[in-house]
């Protein structure tokens, strides 16, 4: 585990971090977010000793960091960290030596470097790559390149610094996949990121920064929290869950159950059962519009649940006032 | 795209590969500078056919710039060198003397670009880099190479991203733009190149780094050939 207690970092004059508590397991990826300036980076660097802090500690694995040249290539070779420009990883001329550059420098040689940088290689999907100039890559290549470069070194963290900025629709699919895989192989992974879709699609455990400080922490994220504390989100329209007919809209389901109990005078009616209408309403509110759907209060956390991981907006009413507990 | 000397140094077609396409070209220069006119005439001839078989396109633009320089040092050679006149115009005079220096120097200057031409175009730095290694150049040298090499990479990088930006804004629209536009393009890529310096540091440390520059092997190809060519120039340059 990598756990930060009261940490405090300055640059100058300037307090970057403010007494920071983070925690992050194994087999787990947790997602930094929070606005540009916030101190993700910074945090980040403090992972394998990169930056030292005035105040305050880092432990991995139960073992606090120092900062003699030892300890801190030992802390290395346990946490790696993937910058967020590949270019500023990238110290090779060429793909092969890039990827080998760590294994080369922990020891590794021969035969077996030759292994190790053939399965990372793979892994990525640049097999064939090998003599390839790093110069002459896409940027997609670059970033699968670096994270090679981190399964060559078999680290048992990974930090991530916004792994998806300047990469295609392609490209965030491929990114998203390195990444459950690493968290399947047991790794801890940590990435900070403003892209509310990769940490949905990766997130076990979610951390939102803002001047220096973590001001929330959670299991759970919704596209509204996100926006409240300044990510970039696009929630396209809106579904209101409740368990009763009040208000107008463009779309009324029912779940579990029909229209017939409800006088409903507009036409609108998606008339589909269980969770099939959830999968309606979804797809109208990307469409823009605004969206009811009924449903008893037993049923109605489940829906929420699938609802939430799909860019719209949502707002839960319970009971028969319709007072509005949950968004 | 734009087509780079590296994108070249890829696409090319090589009979000869590896290291070994980097030792002929360096014994094969040394032959044509110790031996005579007809072992740089078979050079030429080797070599340019070798170019034009790995890629005539960018031969032809490579030999453009050196050809044109070499043309120009001719022509004062040509007409600024004493002796017995063979021919005169004006105030220049051609002579006997000069005719043979500049001949000369031109067998010997075209067939070190020729072979030159050859290695850059079959051969990339970190192969090249690689090759040296393997003559026991010392370690720390290896390592400079290969980091200022990336360094030049990433910075050729950033002046064309600038430049694209300049152009963009029109920066380069009259003399006194361009000139302005230059001075701080300059200024930008000086202060981008201290910046990434930090960052190649950080790099570096977090990656471990103890000394150790992987090296890229690749296999050897084509040592009869070499060894054919070799053997050719010092014949022609022994017995010519």
């Amino acid at each position: 585990m990598i756990l930060t207690e009261n940490l405090w970092f300055r640059y100058g004059e300037k307090d970057i971090l403010k007494g920071v508590d983070f925690k992050a397991e194994k087999g787990e990826v947790t997602v930094l977010m929070g606005k540009n300036g916030a101190g993700k980076t910074t945090l980040l660097k403090h992972f394998n000793g990169l930056l030292r802090p005035y105040e305050g500690y880092v432990s991995v694995d139960g073992e606090r960091l120092r900062y003699d040249r030892k300890s801190l290539l030992k802390v290395r070779k346990k946490v790696f960290y993937v910058f967020q420009n590949p270019d500023d990883q990238i110290l090779s001329p060429t793909v092969w030596q890039d990827v080998a550059f760590g294994p080369k420098n922990l020891g590794i040689d021969g035969e077996e470097l030759e292994k190790v940088v053939e399965v990372a290689l793979k892994a990525v999907g640049l097999n064939g790559y090998e003599r390839r100039l790093c110069s002459t890559l896409s940027g997609g290549e670059k970033r699968r390149l670096t994270i090679a470069s981190a399964l060559a070194m078999n680290p048992e963290y990974v930090i991530m610094d916004e792994p998806s900025a300047n990469v295609d629709g392609y490209g965030f699919e491929m990114i998203v996949e390195l990444i459950k895989m690493l968290r399947e192989d047991g790794k801890g992974v940590v990435i900070s990121t403003h892209d509310l879709d990769l940490a949905k699609a990766v997130g076990d455990r979610f951390y939102f920064m803002d001047s220096g400080r973590i001001v929330w922490e959670g299991e759970r994220l919704s596209w509204d929290m996100a926006r409240r504390l300044g990510i970039r989100t696009f929630a396209f329209g809106k579904i209101v869950l409740s368990s009763s007919l009040d208000g107008e809209f463009d779309f009324v389901g029912v779940v579990n159950g029909s229209s017939s109990g409800f006088e409903i005078e507009n036409e609108r009616v998606m008339e589909s059962k269980g969770l099939d209408v959830v999968e309606k309403a979804i797809l109208r509110a990307i469409e823009g519009n605004e969206v009811l759907l009924i449903c008893d209060d037993g049923c109605m956390r489940d829906v929420a649940q699938i609802i939430e991981r799909y860019p719209v907006e949502l707002e839960v009413r319970v009971g028969k006032d319709g007072e509005v507990h949950e968004n | 795209m734009h087509e780079t000397l590296e994108i070249v140094q890829m696409r090319s077609r090589k009979i000869i590969d590896g290291n070994l396409k980097v030792y002929l070209a360096l014994s094969s220069l040394f032959l044509v500078l110790v031996l005579g006119k007809f072992s740089q005439i078979l050079a030429v001839v080797i070599f340019s056919v070798l170019c034009i078989y790995a890629d005539w396109k960018a031969y032809l633009r490579i030999i453009r710039i050196p050809a044109f320089f070499l043309l120009g040092a001719m022509a004062v050679i040509l007409f600024t060198i004493d002796g017995k006149v063979l021919a005169s115009f004006w105030i220049f005079r051609i002579t006997e003397e000069s005719t043979g220096i500049a001949f000369s120097v031109l067998l010997r200057s075209t067939a070190s670009l020729s072979i030159l031409s050859f290695l850059i175009m079959t051969t990339s730095i970190p192969e090249f880099i690689t090759a040296l290694s393997k003559l026991k150049i010392p370690k720390f040298v290896v390592e400079m190479l290969m980091l200022v090499y990336r360094a030049i990479q990433i910075l050729f990088e950033e002046i064309s991203r600038l430049d694209t930006a300049a152009s963009s804004r029109l920066g380069f629209l009259g003399f006194r733009n361009m000139i302005r536009t230059a001075s701080l393009l300059a200024f930008s890529a000086f202060m981008k190149s201290l910046k990434r310096s930090e960052i190649m540091e950080e790099a570096l440390e977090s990656r471990c780094y103890r000394g150790c520059y992987p090296l890229l092997d690749s296999r050897t190809e084509g040592a009869g050939i070499s060894a054919l060519i070799l053997s050719a120039l010092f014949l022609a340059g022994w017995f010519g």
